[in-house]
Order: structure tokens, then C-alpha cells, then sequence
């Protein structure tokens, strides 16, 4: 009987222990895009944080960036969605996010993160929706040999857009090569050069527009296609609001100038190597200023209507907004640190195998970035904008047809004012 | 779920088909196959008890039917009242019923012949409406007459035959993004064309450098010159033009290297050598003074030739890859387009009109043989007739998928440059899946016009063939 009675409770505990397992053992996904190469190290951090919690399995799914801006807005909508990813459309995906705030320690999320964080509320109030993985600033990096061998100096900080069309103009004639300037086919890219030339972006009541300021630039854009300083490649080639980068134009030294961002400063140190030398400049300024656009990419958690799945996921995004986590991740992915506290420290990215190149180029979007929170404060503002994509979209798609000769600049202007006036209102 | 449901399915038909059978007829053992046979037959049977012997087609098609209607028709309903719908939500049931108002965005236009006259969601509509029409005018009799040919050919005994069909059919079954990698490489401006091109125009260059190269070249084109004249004027006896249009090319070719008009200070000495030579081929043709035509050209010919620098000539210099899928105003991206487009379908309907050819009778062909008529002749008065069936299959076929062009020219150009290549599925793919504000509305209201299209072409294509075949 003794017998028996231990076999039962054996029985029911091992059933009880089972059943335990299975209620919180949870797979969670997490999407990432790979073009800058961090997949590898959110995995190493993922083994870690499965190492302290067992019972949550994360599972890594790498895409191209234009999946993740293009149909995981799909996937959320559709209710297929990961349970986790990296973003950039900060506001635009408001609606889907998970709120982290009784999973983490709000106060100090408010500490570290408060300047970024209204940027994943998009006008809403309150709420914690995102660890700010790395804060972006767009900007030039320029081949030093390039310009040695063309023996062209580089323009001094200060200069301005036409002083850099010059410049390459020159480097472009003397070494031959395919280019002088590149810029990433991305409105946002094209948005701090814009507003150096007085694009404010705001009307009065606070509305997104197109004015003079912006066709100015754009006017500037259009001529250097036709000219050929810049490629054909980039903006004219691809069609709609598609996203091209010119890395590969830049890495094979095919243009001297690569208007890019901070985000890409790993990518180049890897890529590059040493087959040239390449530094980040100032930005080249307008009679407006020296506009860049600040940003960057989040990690969040979405809305999954599973509480276990959901919790899980907002575990990992606390534990990976730690300080001691943070700080690591910053350093290996070379970014500028969103957290107050780092950016006030300082990070030590040569100890993470960064050369001198890649740590005074940070430093100097870091400078760049406070230059143009006091001269284009309407970049941050563009950032923080749940339309903000809309203005990106519509900027790249019809200054592309510009640029093609299907659309006069006129035209492309009114085409991006009614795309505003349907989707931004 | 549905492994049980097909599970008790051949339960119920093995055991209660046994049952059935049995309890009607006698088996001994040696008819076991025939048991089995009759097992198989059970629902037919079944069927015809239910539903009478008229009735039985009806019920066999049923299945399938229910399976066309809910994964065919079904959506087809659906898409219908989507795009009567607006919002931005996915669930059919939260959004809102807007009328024919999605219709009347794409037609809001001043001009839908000019899509820039249209309204933002019309100017896209219509911009690839327009370009995959052009492109369906410009591929279908293309890539039909190309089927025609290579059919025409491997249907001929030639040798390896079994090889060349192969190959032709080959692409047929690579998937378009197998296709637009392989095409990528090839027409990329580092790819493998540019690479060929440059190289040529490389060795070419460097072989202009060399000493004695204008000489050794005058030489060697004064031999073939010769040749060719001597051709062309032992071959005016017989009826071929070939000689001829060799020599006639030859003389272009000649004319615009020597541009003889610049001596007088004037341009266009090309076109004036082709003047020249389609004027002589008129002659020939007509045989008006052929012989004494063709000698005058001939003295014309080796007195540009001896004018010639033929180290300026083949000196190209550096070459400058051309950007085939990029560049736009060139034309080239929508030419390969064209000719990718053809590459990979073309084996799947030269297949079609090989069956076609194969069903003509031959005596047909002995027949005309010994009638003494020519090829050309019995081309167009046996075998265009008789496979006009199979080619109105073909032409229909090709149109529709013509029409619904897509994975290739995504992922080959994407639609660009600007929006060259851009085609009308793409814009419906965009508007619904690739945008920050899906309309799919106005998705599925651009997916009703563009069938409306297809429809139309197919129909008046379908009518003009009948006719052409009642004539």
C-alpha cells in the first residue's frame, strides 16, 4: 500500500513538474535586419539572457531591412507579427508595441532614456515602449585616398553642399571614378541636407509640407544626378519608395562621398578594411545650418494577446536596457549611446576592437548631432512624427520620377504635397 | 482533424463498399482482383443509385468544384466587395463600405493617357497600366514568333535534336528568382556582359595600336571585298538576294567608316551608304542593270576602303560600362525586360506549337514537295493554317501572362529606373503590401480594372482568330 501511495505521488508530482514546465516554457521570435551586421551579437546576447532563463527559448530570424519596413507593419496588422524586433519607424509602429511599464523600472528608464522615449509614445501619453538600441545621426564619410590621389583638398567644416559637389566634382575628374556623391535613397537621409537649405517641414498649425527651402535642395539633388555626380544607381534606379543603400559603391571606391549615418560606421570599418583610408566629416552646411537628422533604431516588444509570450519578451528588452547590458551592446555595435548616463561616461569602442577611424567618427556625428539640435530643431521633431515615414516615402518616390524626367520638380513638389494632405493629416 | 476525416473516408469505403458488394454479389476466391476493381468503383455506383446514370458526371465533378469554388470563386467574391471597402484595416468585417469611391481615385484624372494628369493613387495606377501594355504589345508577338521559329527548327531532323528542345525548354523550369539572379550577373555594370564587351573593345584598341594594323586590315577587307563581289556577280544568275545584302552590308559598313561626305565638308555619310546600298539591292532585285550596279558600287566600295584609318577605326579607347538595368532615358532596361521575359517562357509555348506541328500530316508537306513549292510558300499555305489552333492558345495564353508580370521585372529592376518597368501588378502589390498607409481597397478595385483588361484583349483576340478561321 506504501508502495503504491509513493508510485501515485511520484506519479503526480512528475505530472505536476511536467505540466509547471510546459506552462512556462516560452519560444518567442525576433526579428532583426542584418544589413549592418549586428544579428551576430543580439544572438550572442539572446544565448545569454536563455542561460539565466530557461524557460524562454528565443528564436533569431535575420531579414533585409526592407522586410522589416515594408511587411512587418503587414505581419503586426495580420496578427503574425514577431514577438519582438528592431525598428526604425519608431512611431509609425506606436499602435503595436507592448508596454514595458510594469516590467521594468520605470524611473530609471525614464533616467536614462527620457529623451528618446516620446518617440515610440507618437503622441500618446505615457508609456514605455522601446530600448533605444542606437542613436543614428546622418552624415558624410568620405575616401581619404581618393581625394589624396586626385590630390583635392577637403573642404574645411563649414562648407557648404555646392563647396562638396566642387570638391568630388574634381576628385571624380581626376581619378576617374564612377561618382563623386552618393546619398542612401531614403527621405530621411535627404531631410537634414533639406533643412540646410530652409526646409522647415512644419506649416503653422503644425502639419507636414513641402516650401521653398526643401525645393531648393531638391533642385541641387536633380543636378547633380544629371550631371552625373551623382549615380544613377541609387535614387533614379530603383522605383516607388524602395530603400537603396550605397555601400557597395563606397566599399569598391567608386565615389569619394557617401552621405550615410552613424548607424553604418561598424559596417564600414568591417567592409573597408584596409584597403583605403576614410574618415566621417562634418556635414556640409547651407545657408540654414548643418542639417542632419538624428534617429535610430529601437528594440520593442509587440502586443501578442498571449500575457506568457509578451512577458517574456519585455523580460529581454529590460534585461537588455540594463546598464551593464547597454553598455556592451553600444560598444560592440559601435553606436552612440541613447542612455544619459553612458553618453555622459563615454564608451571605450577601441577596447571592442574599433580603430581610431571608427572612434573619431563617432565622435563626430556626436558633434554633429548637438550642432543641429540648436540649428534644424525641426529634425527632431520629423523624428518623433508618426507621419514621418510618410514625408520619407513620399520624397523618395516622386523626386525619384524627377530625376527621371517622368515628372517636372513642380510636379513631384504637388504629388508630395497631396501624398502629406492624404496620409499625414 | 482532416487526417482522421480522409482516414474514416477509406474505413467507410473499404469496409462499407465490401459489405455492399457482397451482400449483392457472389466472389469466389480466384475473382479477388476483380472484387478489387469493383471495390474501387463502389462510390460511382453509389452515385448512380443516387443521383441516375445522367447524374453521375455531375457528382464526380463535385469535389471539385466545392475546392475551385472556395479557393477560386470564393476569393474572387471577396475581392470584389474589398474593393468597396476603405479603412486601413485587414479583418474584411471592420471595414467600412465606401461604394465604387476606390474606382473613382484611380479615375480622378485629367487625362488617362497622361497618368501625371491623374491623382496620386491614378498617376501610379496608370503608369503601370500603360507600361504593361506597351510591354504585352511589344513582347507577346515577339516572344510568339520566336516560340514559331525555334519550333519550326526543332521540329526539323536536325542533329541532336532531343538536345535543342532541351535547351530550349530548360528555363521553363527555373524560378524567376533563379532567372533574375542569373540575368542580374549578366547585365549588372560589373557583370558578365560588360566584362565581354570590354574585354573585346579592350583587344580591339590595343590591336589598332600595333604596327602595320591599318595596312594588314586594308589588305584583308580589300580579299573579302573582292570575294563577296564576285559572289554577288556569279550568283545574279540564280535567285538568291544573299550575296547581295552581304555586299550591301558591306558597303554601310564601309560608308561609315570612311564618312566620304566629310571630304565635302557634309554629315550623314551612313545614311547616305545605306541609301546607296537598299538602292542597290532595288536594282538587283528588279534586275535593272544589276550587273553594272553592283560593279559601280564595287569601285565605290574599294575607293572608300583605301581611304579608310582603320587604327582610328577599332580605337575605342576606355570603355565606360554601360548600366543596362539602371540608367534611365536608354531604353535598355525595358529591352531586356523584354528579352529575359522571352528567355524563360519561350520553351513553354514553342512546346505547345511543336505538339501542334506535329499533328500535320506529312503527305501534305510530299504533296507540295512534288508540286515543286518552296519553303516559304508551304510555310505560309500548310503549316500557318493548320497550327493556327495551337497558336490561338498560344497568343491567349501569353497575353494573360504577359499581363500578370511580375516576379521578374521585381525582381530584376524593380520596376525602375523611375518607373520604366513598372508594371500594374506591381503598383497592386505596393498599394497593398509595400506601403506605410495599405490601401487595400484600392488594391483589390486596381486588380477588378486590370482583369477587365486582360478579359478584353482576350475576348477580341478570341473573336478575330474565330473569324480569321471562319474566313
Amino acid at each position: 500500500m506504501t508502495f503504491m501511495r509513493a508510485g501515485v505521488a511520484a506519479s503526480v508530482s512528475t505530472l505536476a513538474l511536467l505540466s509547471a514546465t510546459s506552462v512556462w516554457a516560452v519560444d518567442i521570435d525576433l526579428m532583426i535586419s542584418d544589413v549592418d551586421g549586428k544579428a551576430a551579437i543580439i544572438q550572442d546576447f539572446a544565448d545569454r539572457f536563455q542561460e539565466q532563463n530557461p524557460d524562454i527559448t528565443i528564436t533569431l530570424n535575420a531579414v533585409g531591412y526592407n522586410v522589416i519596413r515594408e511587411q512587418l507593419p503587414i505581419q503586426l496588422e495580420a496578427g503574425t507579427g514577431p514577438d519582438l524586433s528592431f525598428v526604425t519607424d519608431l512611431g509609425g509602429l506606436q499602435p503595436y508595441y507592448f508596454d514595458l511599464t510594469p516590467h521594468v523600472d520605470a524611473e530609471a528608464w525614464e533616467e536614462a532614456y527620457g529623451a528618446v522615449l516620446p518617440w515610440y509614445r507618437a503622441g500618446t501619453e505615457g508609456g514605455i515602449y522601446g530600448f533605444h538600441t542606437e542613436m543614428t545621426v546622418t552624415g558624410p564619410y568620405v575616401n581619404l585616398t581618393m581625394f589624396e590621389e586626385a590630390g583635392v583638398d577637403l573642404p574645411e567644416p563649414g562648407a557648404t553642399w555646392e563647396d562638396w559637389a566642387e570638391a568630388t566634382q574634381a576628385v571624380m575628374d581626376a581619378t576617374g571614378s564612377y561618382a563623386g556623391m552618393v546619398m542612401d535613397r531614403s527621405g530621411h537621409r535627404m531631410a537634414g541636407p533639406a533643412m540646410s537649405y530652409g526646409a522647415a517641414y512644419y506649416d503653422d498649425q503644425g502639419h507636414l509640407v513641402v516650401d521653398e527651402g526643401f525645393r531648393t535642395f531638391s533642385q541641387m539633388m536633380l543636378d547633380w544626378h544629371e550631371s552625373g555626380l551623382m549615380p544613377p544607381d541609387i535614387w533614379p534606379a530603383a522605383s516607388g519608395a524602395k530603400y537603396t543603400n550605397g555601400n557597395e559603391l563606397f566599399f569598391n571606391q567608386e565615389v569619394p562621398f557617401y552621405m550615410s549615418g552613424s548607424w553604418n560606421t561598424a559596417n564600414v570599418h568591417d567592409n573597408v578594411g584596409d584597403a583605403f583610408d576614410w574618415a566621417v566629416v562634418p556635414v556640409p552646411c547651407g545657408p540654414e545650418g548643418c542639417g542632419v537628422m538624428p534617429g535610430g533604431q529601437g528594440f520593442v516588444a509587440f502586443k501578442s494577446g498571449d500575457a506568457a509570450q509578451e512577458e517574456a519578451a519585455a523580460q529581454f528588452v529590460a534585461w537588455m536596457a540594463e546598464e551593464e547590458q547597454a553598455r556592451e551592446w553600444y560598444t560592440r555595435t559601435f553606436a552612440i549611446p541613447a542612455h544619459a548616463g553612458l553618453q555622459a561616461e563615454g564608451l571605450d569602442y577601441q577596447s571592442a576592437g574599433a580603430s581610431e577611424a571608427v572612434a573619431k567618427a563617432l565622435a563626430t556625428f556626436t558633434e554633429m548631432a548637438s550642432a543641429a539640435a540648436e540649428q534644424t530643431p525641426q529634425a527632431y521633431d520629423l523624428q518623433g512624427d508618426k507621419f514621418g515615414f510618410v514625408m520619407y516615402n513620399a520624397t523618395v518616390q516622386y523626386l525619384s520620377a524627377a530625376m527621371n524626367g517622368e515628372l517636372t520638380l513642380d510636379e513631384a513638389m504637388d504629388k508630395i504635397g497631396e501624398e502629406l494632405e492624404t496620409n499625414a493629416r | 482533424m482532416a487526417g482522421l476525416m480522409m482516414a474514416l473516408l477509406g474505413l467507410a469505403w473499404v469496409i462499407g463498399g465490401s459489405l455492399w458488394l457482397l451482400a449483392r454479389r457472389r466472389y469466389a476466391l480466384r475473382q479477388a482482383p476483380q472484387f478489387a476493381m469493383d471495390l474501387l468503383g463502389v462510390p460511382v455506383d453509389l452515385a448512380q443509385r443516387v443521383f441516375g446514370r445522367g447524374g453521375v458526371p455531375y457528382a464526380l465533378l463535385l469535389p471539385n468544384l466545392l475546392i475551385f469554388g472556395f479557393f477560386t470563386f470564393l476569393p474572387m467574391l471577396l475581392n470584389i466587395y474589398v474593393s468597396m471597402t476603405g479603412g486601413s484595416s485587414i479583418a474584411l468585417f471592420d471595414r467600412p463600405f465606401v461604394g465604387l469611391q476606390k474606382f473613382a481615385e484611380l479615375f480622378d484624372c485629367e487625362s488617362l493617357l497622361i497618368p501625371k494628369t491623374c491623382t496620386n493613387a491614378g498617376y501610379n495606377f496608370w503608369t503601370g497600366m500603360w507600361n504593361t501594355l506597351l510591354f504585352v504589345l511589344v513582347q507577346v508577338p515577339v516572344m510568339v514568333a520566336a516560340a514559331m521559329v525555334t519550333a519550326l527548327v526543332v521540329n526539323r531532323d536536325i542533329k541532336g535534336r532531343g538536345f535543342w528542345r532541351a535547351m530550349f525548354f530548360y528555363p521553363v523550369m527555373l524560378s524567376p528568382v533563379v532567372i533574375a539572379n542569373i540575368w542580374n550577373w549578366v547585365l549588372h555594370r560589373k557583370g558578365a556582359l560588360n566584362a565581354v564587351v570590354g574585354e573585346a573593345q579592350g583587344g580591339l584598341t590595343a590591336l589598332a595600336g600595333m604596327a602595320g594594323f591599318d595596312i594588314v586590315m586594308t589588305v584583308l577587307l580589300g580579299i573579302v571585298l573582292m570575294v563577296v563581289t564576285e559572289r554577288a556577280l556569279r550568283a545574279g544568275e540564280g535567285p538568291s538576294l544573299a550575296w547581295r545584302a552581304v555586299f550591301g552590308g558591306l558597303f554601310v559598313l564601309l560608308a561609315a567608316w570612311a564618312q566620304p561626305l566629310s571630304l565635302l565638308g557634309l554629315p550623314g555619310s551612313t545614311l547616305a551608304g545605306a541609301v546607296l546600298a537598299a538602292g542597290l539591292l532595288w536594282c538587283v532585285a528588279n534586275d535593272r542593270a544589276a550587273r553594272a550596279a553592283l560593279t559601280l558600287a564595287a569601285v565605290l566600295a574599294a575607293a572608300m576602303l583605301l581611304a579608310i584609318q582603320f587604327d582610328a577605326v577599332f580605337d575605342f579607347g576606355r570603355y565606360r560600362p554601360t548600366n543596362w538595368l539602371v540608367t534611365p532615358n536608354t531604353g535598355w532596361p525595358f529591352f531586356w525586360l523584354v528579352f529575359v521575359f522571352c528567355w524563360s517562357h519561350m520553351g513553354f509555348y514553342m512546346l505547345i506549337l511543336l505538339a501542334g506541328l506535329q499533328a500535320i500530316p506529312r503527305d501534305l508537306y510530299e504533296a507540295a514537295r512534288m508540286d515543286a513549292t518552296t519553303p516559304w510558300r508551304a510555310f505560309w499555305r500548310i503549316t500557318l493554317p493548320l497550327v493556327m489552333p495551337t497558336l490561338t492558345v498560344v497568343i491567349v495564353l501569353s497575353l494573360i501572362r504577359s499581363f500578370q508580370i511580375f516576379d521578374e521585372v521585381y525582381l530584376l529592376t524593380g520596376g525602375g529606373p523611375g518607373r520604366e518597368t513598372f508594371m500594374v501588378v506591381q503598383n497592386i502589390y505596393e498599394v497593398a503590401f509595400s506601403s506605410n498607409n495599405p490601401d487595400y481597397g484600392q488594391a483589390a478595385a486596381g486588380s477588378i480594372l486590370m482583369a477587365l483588361v486582360i478579359a478584353v484583349f482576350t475576348f477580341v483576340q478570341l473573336w478575330l482568330t474565330r473569324r480569321q478561321s471562319e474566313l
